[in-house]
């Protein structure tokens, strides 16, 4: 060893051996990093924290970093583990769809049901009308025209052939971003595909661009026209809407249009937006609201016009008929009258009046008591005065009328029937003048060939007294015998069974002299005495009534005879 | 506000829309409008102190061979930009049959011939040239310029140009 090395060695062995151990280091840290194993399991431990602390401070700058790593994981994770994906997706997006669903047709439920329970409205009318028609249910229709199911969002003006925006109205919230460029879009859309498929034909015209739940609705004029962006369903409301527009825009503005260049302040900006506007409008509920409102209005105006017609004519029906009904009442009260089968009917303002009549006198009659009570209303007399064979019914009815006036009359007892043209009379007549008078009127009635009366005109019903003698209750031989020929002339007991409703009164009387007890017993056992002798002549307890007065009437009284002692006979009809 | 529509037109590659793109920022999705062979933007520009005009720029893609321009898009106008390619002379002898399409369809707008990618050449005297040749065969032409989309030279210019002449100002 030489002496620098020995120097070296004395100066640097520390230096030195730290070197080696350096070296060692170097080689094991050198071999370290080769081996990729033991480099993952160094940091492993440590990324989490790295990524934690990193996101922590620096959050921003990872997101546009990672996020395309995501998207592809996701795809690839989809692509690779859909049934999983799905099966973890699951709970949220079913909770979230069937939401969505649910709300969107509570909506359409809430609507259908408002208008369904508007049912008497036009439209419920007009929509009945069109289900009919177009055979399907109201409920589809309904459903059809539920304003939930579409949304005007924006409306464009455009000029056909530069595509520039004349006007651009859209519903608050939903306005187009670029209304300017949207509209040469859509131009530069509608020439290509105008180009592309018609190139044969200048009248094809794209009319509706769908993107997702959107449609974008073109309506063509040949200078202008109206793009519409709806959310949902488009229907004919809309379609009919924009057209009408449309058409007005065409005619009132063809050539301000036509010539535009551009400057929209040449235009009449005001009432094309007012126009295009309420084609907005048309899915706007107050806009609904108000037309509901003008509706039941007008529904209401018809309704009263309606009552108030009804009304008219009701009253004016209830007036004639009342005429109508007074005028027949007096028709059946008059006697003369009432037996034919006279008709009076209103019919608008005129009185009609039917039936045969048998005598111009009695058509005179009735025209008497019909002009009293008809007021106003015109006379149509169609009455016939015929002397036509009548029938049995008719006949019958016509003596019928005449025979009750005569049985009204006291002391009258009148039956009759009718056979074979042969009228017969039986019963009781007052007196002969009257029998012979009856004859003359029943022999004046149409096809009667014979009239025969067997009527008793001698009958009277006069009142028989039986007089007594002081204090005597009971009967002579000579009070009977008088009370014997009384019986057989007056066939008593024939004129019970022909006349139901007469009866004998037998009244008991005293002189009033004396006790008025003693008076009243003589007078009850007198007409007893009389009422027991009578029964005992068969004559039925049913047709007689027994009473004793207790003072005697002043005439009976003054009766120089007997004072008053006597029993009256007396015939007594009942009015039931 | 006024409105009016500028084309764009010229053969395919002549950098068309990269003028659009230096001109204006607002743009609609390209992708989806080259499909249908137009791509439009908008661009308001003060032309005076109280001028305000909007412009909305139609670049109707470039005719080939295969595609013609779909005279739709060009219709209703209020101004053209023929669009060349300096470095191309057959892009140059086609503004012929541009001018021909657009004057047939539009009457009366003014027409602006841009030669683009001037950055290209260096030799000046060779675009003015150009000029003076184009100058003399068309005689309806408002203005010629030299532009380049690349450097924004007479970009502005341009637009700014197409509006004056289309306002007659």
């Amino acid at each position: 060893m030489d002496e620098y090395a020995k120097l070296k060695s004395l100066l640097l062995s520390e230096e030195q051996q730290r070197i080696e151990t350096l070296e060692k280091d170097l080689a094991s840290v050198l071999e370290e990093s080769r081996d990729s194993q033991k480099i993952v399991e160094k940091i492993s431990p440590l990324i989490s924290s790295i990524f934690s602390q990193t996101l922590k401070n620096s959050q921003k700058e990872f997101i546009p970093i990672f996020s395309p790593l995501i998207s592809l994981a996701i795809r690839e994770q989809v692509r690779n583990e859909k049934d999983e994906i799905v099966d973890a997706l699951y709970p949220v997006m079913g909770n979230m769809i069937s939401k969505f669903v649910a709300e969107s047709f509570k909506d359409i439920l809430a609507e259908i049901n408002s208008k369904v329970q508007s049912t008497f409205s036009m439209e419920a009318l007009s929509r009945k009308i069109r289900a009919k028609i177009q055979g399907i249910s109201e409920a589809e229709l309904l459903l059809k025209d539920s304003s939930k199911l579409y949304k005007i969002q924006n409306i464009f003006l455009i000029h056909k052939e530069s595509g520039i925006l004349i006007s651009e109205r859209s519903l608050k919230g939903k306005e187009a971003i670029e209304p300017d460029m949207v509209a040469s879009m859509l131009t530069a859309i509608k020439s290509f595909a105008n180009d592309w498929i018609s190139q044969n034909s200048d009248y094809l015209e794209l009319n509706e661009i769908e993107f997702g739940n959107y449609k974008i609705s073109l309506e063509v004029a040949g200078c202008c026209y109206i793009a519409t962006v709806i959310q949902g369903e488009s229907n004919k409301k809309v379609h009919h809407a924009v057209n009408k527009t449309l058409e007005y825009f065409v005619q009132k503005y063809s050539s301000d249009i036509s010539n535009f260049q551009g400057d929209t302040s040449l235009l009449n900006l005001d009432d094309i937006n007012q126009h295009l506007e309420s084609i907005l409008f048309l899915n706007n509920d107050q806009e609904i609201a108000d037309t509901q409102v003008k509706s039941t209005l007008s529904l209401w105006i018809l309704f009263s016009l309606v009552l108030i017609i009804v009304g008219y004519f009701s009253f004016n029906m209830y007036q004639k008929n009342s005429i109508e009904k007074l005028i027949q009442t007096s028709i059946y009260q008059n006697p003369q009258l009432n037996i034919y089968n006279l008709q009076a009917e209103v019919h608008w303002n005129t009185l009609l009046l039917k039936g045969r009549l048998p005598a111009n006198s009695l058509h005179k009659k009735l025209l008497e008591l019909v002009n009293t009570q008809k007021g106003d209303l015109e006379l149509e007399d169609n009455i016939v005065i015929s002397q036509t064979i009548l029938t049995q019914e008719e006949i019958l009815l016509l003596s019928k009328t005449i025979i009750d006036t005569y049985n009204y009359m006291d002391g009258n007892q009148i039956l009759y029937s009718f056979n074979h043209g042969t009228l017969k009379l039986s019963g009781i007549i007052r007196n002969k003048e009257l029998h012979k008078k009856l004859i003359q009127q029943l022999s004046k009635i149409n096809n009667i060939d014979k009239i025969i009366s067997s009527l008793d005109d001698t009958f009277t019903l006069r009142t028989l007294e039986i007089y007594f003698k002081v204090a005597e209750v009971v009967l002579t031989e000579q009070n009977k015998l008088q009370l014997d020929i009384w019986l057989d002339d007056n066939r008593v007991k024939e004129n019970f069974k022909l006349y139901k409703n007469i009866n004998l009164l037998i009244i008991g009387y005293s002189d009033a002299r004396g006790n008025l007890l003693h008076n009243v017993t003589y007078a009850t056992q007198r007409a007893d005495a009389i009422y027991t002798y009578l029964k005992s002549k068969g004559i039925a307890q049913d047709n007689m009534q027994a009473i004793g007065a207790p003072i005697p009437p002043s005439d009976i009284r003054k009766r120089k005879e007997n004072n008053g002692r006597l029993v009256q006979i007396k015939w007594l009809k009942n009015d039931n | 506000m006024i409105t009016k529509k500028i084309i764009l037109i010229g053969d395919f590659s002549t950098g068309k829309t990269s003028l659009i793109r230096q001109f204006v920022d607002n743009q609609f999705s390209d992708e989806y409008l080259t499909t249908i062979g137009v791509k439009i933007s908008k661009k308001i520009i003060n032309i005076q102190e109280d001028l305000e005009i909007q412009l909305l720029v139609w670049d109707i893609e470039g005719q080939t061979d295969v595609k013609a321009i779909n005279p739709a898009y060009v219709m209703g106008a209020h101004g053209v930009i023929i669009v060349a390619d300096l470095t191309r002379q057959k892009s140059i002898v086609n503004i012929k049959e541009h001018l021909a399409l657009s004057s047939k369809i539009i009457k009366n707008a003014p027409v602006i011939i841009a030669l683009n990618k001037s950055d290209l050449l260096d030799n000046s005297s060779k675009i003015e040239t150009t000029i003076t040749e184009i100058k003399s065969s068309y005689s309806n032409i408002s203005h010629i310029y030299p532009t380049s989309a690349k450097t924004g030279l007479n970009v502005e210019l341009i637009f700014q140009n197409i509006t004056k002449s289309i306002l007659k100002i």
